[in-house]
């Protein structure tokens, strides 16, 4: 992976659960994923689509290192900012000051790096005047605010994206977006989770189609769309 | 091991916000705050100290040093194992949704109770003070002793909160092992108040040790025998190797566990 020009390489990966309580018995196994394989380039905007159900989230997970793999390998090169349930890293008691240092340690970021940017990010959320407020006390959009401003300054290498990218008003989610893509224009990768066709097909270079755990296309973003609705249409797509 | 040993160093900004924040919200919302670190041992010191002394008729010099030499040593294991098994657990959310390494958790849970354990062991000293108890260079050992009960503990909460993650009953069979043994280990009495053929049992007791190594430089004033400091050497070692080893094995398993 040295001197790549990939940051995220997925290679024939499989993510196996257990439905059942006894991890033993053999027959209750099911392949959330299977025998997955793509790159992304630095720089890139890598879509993924696919109904409920398709892997999407698990494919994220294991990105993120929150899941092992069953079978394959990951390889990430640099830091992940991931927007994948927002607030995960908050904690409500801490006031929004002191979760803005949380979230930065979580991320491994540097506590100097985090005091240089801490105006930023108070800027950015537009929280100023609750900054030292308990964030238990936050409405859900100033808690989504938050949320985000503290993630995306610290200069992710690849940022994952879940999908509808939903960040309280209509303004403040415009201002992330172009947020986001300002990193992806210094050449961060972006790696978007959705079943947005009309969104992938705007933003994405390529585009991975998963159905039911499985790869079934990959290739640029207008035809793996239209492989999608092709998908949809024929009831290939089934649950 | 190496990998997990660089992460602790990469992460160790988190590792302090963690501590810093579990000392920090535990007294948020009170009047008396970190007072009650102090007042929670105290009291029950002060029932301990009533019920052996002067119903039970115990005849131990200087019976409260000795009590609170014991019960300090004996929380640093007891509260601390108890705490810091539940910690992966009481993190789950943040386990499912980003990835850190998961050592920190117990980890930082341990450190924390220590906070609270070495402010004990000031009082107890301010104790000895006013009692007239004497101070002698022996106490410059204790930091040492403190740091073996640190050890022992982690080791025994990565085990416990391994099992703990798999079946949640682990947490009341250790409460229910604790309360056993807190009555099992010489604390708030001797040995010698059992016939000596019954004594030899209590060498059998992992926590014997550790209690003792940490009561001699107080209570007794003298360097704790080497015998027992080399026993306290061996079950920290070895429980804290089998606890690192449990816990590496199965960390990536662990959210599968979670809900």
């Amino acid at each position: 992976m040295a001197n790549s020009k990939y940051s995220i390489k997925v290679d024939e990966v499989g993510v196996k659960f257990f439905l059942s309580r006894q991890e033993k018995k053999k027959k209750k196994e099911f392949w959330a994923l299977k025998d997955v394989s793509f790159a992304a380039k630095h720089g890139e905007i890598f879509g993924v689509i696919g109904g409920n159900g398709a892997g999407k989230s698990t494919l994220l997970k294991i990105i993120a290192g929150i899941f092992p793999v069953s079978q394959g390998n990951v390889y990430v090169k640099g830091n992940i900012a991931p927007l994948i349930e927002l607030g995960a890293a908050i904690n409500p008691e801490l006031t929004g000051a002191e979760n803005i240092f949380l979230t930065g340690s979580i991320y491994k970021v540097p506590r100097s790096e985090i005091m240089e940017k801490f105006e930023n990010i108070i800027e950015f959320s537009e929280l100023r005047k609750f900054i030292n407020v308990p964030v238990k006390n936050y409405s859900s959009g100033m808690f989504i605010r938050l949320a985000f401003s503290s993630i995306i300054f610290f200069k992710p290498d690849i940022i994952l994206i879940d999908e509808v990218f939903a960040v309280g008003d209509e303004v403040f989610q415009k201002k992330s977006f172009e947020k986001i893509l300002s990193f992806q224009r210094e050449g961060a990768t972006i790696l978007l989770v959705t079943h947005d066709a009309a969104l992938i097909n705007r933003i994405c270079d390529r585009v991975l189609v998963l159905n039911r755990g499985k790869e079934v296309y990959l290739g640029e973003a207008e035809e793996a769309v239209d492989f999608y609705h092709k998908m949809i249409k024929s009831g290939e797509e089934m649950l | 091991m190496k990998k997990q040993f660089s992460e602790i160093i990469q992460y160790k900004g988190l590792l302090r916000n963690l501590v810093a924040n579990e000392l920090k919200l535990r007294y948020r919302n009170s009047v008396l705050g970190f007072l009650w670190t102090i007042l929670n041992p105290l009291f029950f010191l002060l029932i301990l100290a009533l019920v052996f002394s002067q119903i039970m008729k115990f005849q131990i010099e200087n019976y409260h040093i000795f009590i609170l030499s014991g019960l300090t040593a004996w929380l640093m294991i007891q509260q601390t194992v108890v705490v810091a098994t539940a910690s992966i657990v009481n993190n789950q959310d943040l386990i499912k949704k980003v990835y850190i390494p998961k050592i920190l958790f117990p980890l930082s849970s341990v450190l924390a109770r220590y906070v609270d354990h070495l402010i004990l062991t000031g009082v107890l000293i301010g104790f000895m003070i006013a009692f007239h108890v004497p101070l002698t260079w022996n106490l410059l050992f204790l930091p040492v002793v403190i740091f073996f009960h640190f050890l022992f503990s982690l080791g025994f909460s990565l085990i416990a909160a391994v099992f703990y993650i798999k079946v949640r009953d682990v947490q009341h069979i250790i409460a229910i092992i604790f309360q056993a043994f807190f009555y099992l280990t010489p604390i708030i009495y001797t040995v010698n108040i059992f016939p000596q053929q019954y004594q030899k049992f209590f060498l059998l007791n992992p926590f014997y040790y550790f209690i003792h190594s940490f009561r001699f430089p107080v209570y007794y004033a003298q360097f704790p025998p080497w015998w027992i400091l080399l026993r306290v050497l061996v079950i920290t070692v070895f429980t804290l190797g089998a606890g690192m080893f449990i816990f590496f094995k199965n960390e990536k398993y662990f959210v599968f566990h979670l809900s």
